[in-house]
């Protein structure tokens, strides 16, 4: 299992801007040198948010949405839409480029290079849980075949305003 | 004196083998040789004992005054007077013994084992050998199985044939379609044994590049030519990256691709009767050399790195 230290690169570039136009992107990036990254992070509840990767692992498949942040070293659960088997709906979305037979059709693939863009729905609530008051993120992990492995886990924390 | 001859009859008894000890019962029947498996052997006993039914077993020879252990309980016969027993004393009795058993964990081959028929005291007297005989029993060789030739697949990606042993390269993301036919004309079965390449259909998609992959194609075979899986292994190489062609039109401008076909940026540097701004490409007459560069990524695919050398009119 990979080491899963995460660098955050915050684009501070609005706090040097003036009068900033456009909110700066947030990139996370892995020690492995994926990269995720998110338009925006503080948002109302039902807004789309550009969420773009790359240099993703395109043999291991990913779930990309919006969970509530777990303990570290937890799964991250509960999520916006649940586990996205089905690979429909904006809460989250199944990305493999080599899925098992019943994901074929279902998944995603990967642009080349482990690229993807997805917009992901964020909403005040997963489930029970309130994210205004609580943190949660567009959050990446690895898909259900390897459902204990955390090393692929990254997270983009998102203000609910 | 009459402590010899007690002692004198006990070691009497020792040394004289199971099989030779004044068994009462007579075994008459057969056939006991050249047996087909499994077999029908008729027994006919008399001077059956009276102190106990008997066992009628098929057995792997034990070693002299041993009783066998490995024995055919699936043909165990018990001949008995008592309720329950597979025949009586006086009946016709059938054993059928078969050329291969299993006693416990151990296989059993009688073609090669020495097997035969072991009459003894049923469990109303475990301990009493009196009885104990051995009739040996052979079978015919087994006769070899008919072997049947392996399926013999062919196979090819993009129309070029496949090899078991040199790995056809494919490059990262590279349009590879797969083909295959069995002698037997049965219907195949594909899989990719590697995470690296991913088989969907019949399409075959690289998603590194470098290593090695294994396509697994498998035939159930027909009543001539056994099941088979044949393994193709792929050697992967870095993708290719590319850019539509250049041409500049008649207003001598020409507007190029800003990205590759895996979605890296491209910068251009045009020189000589031409310029480049961003991807907008202004021409004049003469020659105009366009450098198309864009960054390559480790263990996928290499940079872009293209010149092309233009006649503008």
């Amino acid at each position: 299992m990979r080491k899963s230290g995460i660098a955050i690169i915050s684009l501070a570039l609005a706090a040097l801007m003036i009068t900033p136009a456009v909110a700066a992107p947030t990139i996370v990036k892995s020690t492995n040198g994926e990269v995720l990254t998110a338009s925006v992070t503080s948002v109302k509840s039902g807004a789309l948010v550009t969420v773009t990767g790359s240099h993703f692992d395109e043999t291991v498949g990913i779930y990309l949405g919006f969970c509530v942040v777990p303990k570290k070293g937890s799964a991250p659960t509960p999520c916006g839409g649940g586990v996205n088997k089905a690979g429909t709906g904006e809460a989250s979305f199944w990305i493999s480029s080599n899925p098992p037979p019943y994901g074929v059709g279902l998944a995603e693939d990967f642009l080349p290079g482990g690229r993807f863009t997805k917009k992901v729905k964020i909403s005040k609530m997963i489930g029970k849980f309130d994210c205004s008051k609580i943190k949660c993120a567009i959050t990446v992990r690895a898909d259900h075949l390897r459902t204990a492995d955390r090393s692929y886990d990254l997270f983009i924390p998102i203000t609910i305003k | 004196m009459k402590k010899l001859v007690i002692i004198a009859a006990l070691v009497a008894s020792i040394l004289v083998p199971t099989s030779a000890q004044a068994a009462q019962t007579t075994f008459a029947g057969g056939p006991l040789t050249n047996l087909d498996s499994p077999a029908s052997i008729h027994i006919a006993l008399s001077n059956f004992p009276t102190a106990g039914g008997l066992y009628v077993m098929e057995c792997v020879q034990g070693d002299a005054g041993v009783r066998p252990t490995l024995c055919n309980a699936a043909v165990q016969l018990w001949v008995s007077t008592s309720t329950g027993a597979s025949f009586a004393p006086t009946a016709d009795i059938v054993l059928k013994p078969t050329a291969s058993f299993t006693a416990g964990s151990t296989a059993v081959d009688c073609t090669v084992s020495k097997c035969g028929i072991f009459l003894r005291f049923d469990h109303t007297l475990p301990t009493d050998l009196s009885q104990d005989q051995f009739i040996a029993l052979t079978f015919k060789a087994s006769t070899p199985v008919a072997t049947r030739p392996n399926d013999v697949i062919s196979a090819s990606i993009n129309g070029q044939a496949l090899s078991a042993q040199v790995p056809m390269k494919i490059a990262y993301r590279q349009l590879a379609t797969l083909a295959a036919t069995a002698q037997s004309g049965a219907t195949l079965t594909y899989d990719s044994l590697a995470p690296a390449c991913a088989l969907k259909g019949m399409a075959i998609t690289a998603l590194k590049g470098s290593g090695f992959c294994d396509i697994a194609i498998t035939s159930p075979g027909s009543m001539s030519l056994a099941g088979y899986t044949a393994h193709f292994p792929l050697e992967l190489t870095l993708g290719v990256q590319t850019i539509p062609a250049i041409k500049i039109g008649v207003n001598r401008k020409a507007m190029l691709a800003t990205k590759t076909n895996f979605g890296e940026p491209v910068t251009y540097l045009g020189t000589g009767s031409c310029t480049t701004t961003k991807n907008v490409l202004t021409a004049k007459a003469g020659t105009c050399t366009v450098v198309a560069g864009a960054r390559g990524q480790s263990g996928l695919y290499s940079p872009l790195n293209l010149r092309v050398v233009l006649k503008v009119k």
